[in-house]
């Protein structure tokens, strides 16, 4: 319970690490991310969640922390893009947008990324009308749609490529 | 936003003007509002609360009314503002009785309304129809009121 | 946004003495989609919040022989992905799948989304053909509602203070019974329906047993197309029969005029989905 004056107490775990915060009651997930605790790969474009660029994964699901209040996250994982690559290589999505042109201006990737990871995760292998289907609450401006489908598909062969090295 | 009612109500032109020239009175026919304090002269202050589903927007202002009471008519300059929201209304209102026949008179009520600040993001279809029932409400008021009189 | 001060109850008894205590001056939250963007606009102002989020005791699907029962707390997604509600309920599941996108379905309830009332949204038209009820509980006590009752305007429920949904009531459909939700999407997949349909129909042979048809996004509330349903029961279907029915709801909708479409359009395209959901479900393969 809190007031702008005294302060709510946050647990949070993020890419495996725990942090101990005290926030206003009133900051949005996203804003504890980047300005509490300097994770700054997580982008706020629209605000009223509907691009998707502010994704991060929650216990493995997509939300949008624009529209998440912080101190209502409890007793779960939270993924940023800055958890992919924690231990050490890329991730096979990561890989596959800087390979296969999947990116312009940058502001909707780490979305972009996130629900791609989500995806694979949820269903390792999607047929491309899934991919669509899953990617299409994901808003690019710069419309590099194409790129950005052609990057999961080319995801989804190497992760499959990596699974069984011999098929 | 421009809004335009025309309806019948039931009584003589003379005994429904008697209500809608007391400003106080016709304006208690209006949902939301919760007072209406007679200034100066031709001046109003008054509140008004209007609410959309959980978002309650409390507005404060002035009227100005000029009355033509030769062609019962008036027409009234509003402004209000709700200070908690920073959204307000800046509205010119007419309203016109015509006599239809000895007991029935048409109310012609046009209303030139601007929504200023928050309000404004509702957005305009929902605010014109919220706008319409509230017209409606008041012109059902209006009648009861009208047979109160007579 | 502006200040205000958050409680975390943990009992539903907990959650309606807080909501008692603060009453016009508390919002619940639930999965906030709705309320963040409120709030966020400055058209909410709440001094106090009730997550509902650890409440225990909302988040079930359970199925009894005769209906399904769902916590205000469950989400779109899990309903979408419900096996019981996929095999129960089908176009229940099938309705939830078409709301927003999958961000938006793992955040958003149940039962936030029936207190928010906008008759835009998918769920409450396909509820409103399913005769829904709603389960209502205050300091005082509880009372289940039938689900029209609970719409009354734009944004605007029939809750009163110190009231909050805990459960949803879904009547199962019997086997032989079928159904579509169809909506209409001119702009982009992610959209608000411009209209929508949903259409739940008994057959025997060629004539209509029964059927409930809902319609979204057309009137200030979610509507029931009685007209079209008197026209259709007890009669052979026809193309004609069809078509008259559909024809009917012109003069039961009271679309708004707005960047979906004008009043007219939507009037239009309420008549096209109607009949195009009534062919599908009473014309299409069995
Ligand atoms: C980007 C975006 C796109 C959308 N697109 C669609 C769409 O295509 N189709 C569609 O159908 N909807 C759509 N929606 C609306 C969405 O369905 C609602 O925002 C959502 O269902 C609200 O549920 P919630 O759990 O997030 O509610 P909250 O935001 O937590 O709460 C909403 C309101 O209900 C009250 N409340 C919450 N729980 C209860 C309860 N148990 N009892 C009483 N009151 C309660 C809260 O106090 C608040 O006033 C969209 C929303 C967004 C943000």
């Amino acid at each position: 319970m809190t007031k702008q004056d005294a302060l709510h107490p946050l647990q949070l775990r993020i890419n495996g690490e725990n942090y101990q915060l005290n926030v206003p009651a009133n900051r949005t997930l996203v804003d504890v991310l980047r300005h509490d605790i300097g994770l700054t790969g997580t982008k706020e474009t629209c605000s009223v969640g509907v691009c998707g660029a502010c994704t991060v994964l929650v216990d493995g699901e997509m939300i949008a922390s624009c529209i998440t209040l912080a101190v209502t996250v409890f007793n779960a994982e939270i993924t940023t893009i800055e958890g992919l690559d924690k231990d050490g290589p890329l991730h096979p999505v990561q890989e596959s947008f800087i390979n296969n042109g999947g990116f312009q201006c940058g502001a909707c990737t780490s979305g972009q990324v996130l629900a791609a990871k989500s995806l694979l995760d949820h269903n390792p292998t999607p047929s491309e009308i899934e991919i669509k289907e899953w990617m299409m609450g994901n808003l690019c401006r710069c419309t590099g749609y194409y790129q950005i489908i052609e990057s999961v598909v080319k995801a989804v062969a190497s992760t499959r490529h990596h699974d069984n090295p011999n098929a | 936003m421009k809004f335009a009612h025309e309806v019948l109500i039931d009584g003589s032109i003379d005994a429904i003007w008697n209500v809608l020239d007391d400003i106080p009175r016709a304006a208690s026919c209006m949902p939301g509002v919760t007072e209406v304090i007679h200034t100066q002269d031709d001046e109003y202050q008054g509140v008004i609360q209007v609410q959309v589903g959980p978002m309650k927007f409390q507005l404060t202002g002035t009227v100005d009314v000029q009355r033509a009471p030769d062609t019962k008519s008036w027409t009234m300059k509003a402004r209000a503002q709700d200070n908690r929201v920073n959204g307000g209304v800046q509205a010119t209102i007419n309203a016109m009785l015509t006599e239809q026949s000895s007991n029935v008179a048409n109310l012609n009520v046009t209303a030139d309304v601007q929504f200023l600040g928050r309000i404004g993001t509702l957005g305009q279809p929902l605010i014109k129809r919220k706008a319409d029932q509230m017209i409606e409400a008041f012109t059902k008021n209006l009648q009861a009121a009208v047979e109160l009189e007579t | 946004m502006h200040d205000f001060t958050v409680h975390h109850p943990q009992s539903l008894q907990e959650t309606l003495i807080l909501l008692d205590r603060f009453g016009d001056a508390a919002q619940l939250i639930a999965g906030g989609t709705a309320l963040m963007n409120f709030m966020k606009q400055s058209l909410l102002l709440p001094e106090h919040i009730i997550n509902l989020q650890r409440v225990q005791g909302l988040q079930h699907i359970q199925s009894t022989k005769d209906e399904v029962r769902i916590g205000a707390m469950v989400k779109h997604r899990e309903i979408e992905k419900s096996n019981l509600i996929q095999n129960e309920v089908p176009i229940l599941a099938s309705t939830y799948r078409r709301v927003a996108t999958i961000r938006i379905r793992n955040m958003a309830t149940i039962g936030g989304g029936l207190a928010h009332a906008d008759p835009a949204q998918d769920p409450p038209s396909t509820l409103v053909a399913l005769n829904a009820r709603i389960r209502i509980a205050s300091i005082s006590g509880e009372r289940t509602i039938s689900i029209m009752d609970l719409f009354q305007n734009y944004y605007e429920n029939s809750l009163m203070p110190g009231e909050m949904i805990t459960e949803v009531i879904i009547p199962s459909m019997h086997s032989d019974t079928k159904s579509t939700y169809l909506k209409f999407l001119p702009r982009t997949a992610d959209d608000y329906a411009t209209v929508s349909v949903s259409l739940i129909a008994t057959l025997n042979e060629n004539i209509v047993r029964d059927v409930r048809i809902g319609l979204g996004a057309v009137a200030p509330t979610p509507i029931r197309a009685t007209i079209a349903e008197e026209t259709l029961k007890g009669h052979a279907i026809s193309d004609e029969l069809i078509q008259q029915a559909s024809n009917s709801v012109a003069q039961q909708v009271d679309p708004l005029d707005d960047f979906r479409g004008s009043a007219d359009y939507k009037r239009d395209m309420a008549i096209v989905f109607t009949k195009r959901a009534l062919q599908q479900v009473l014309q299409g393969p069995s």
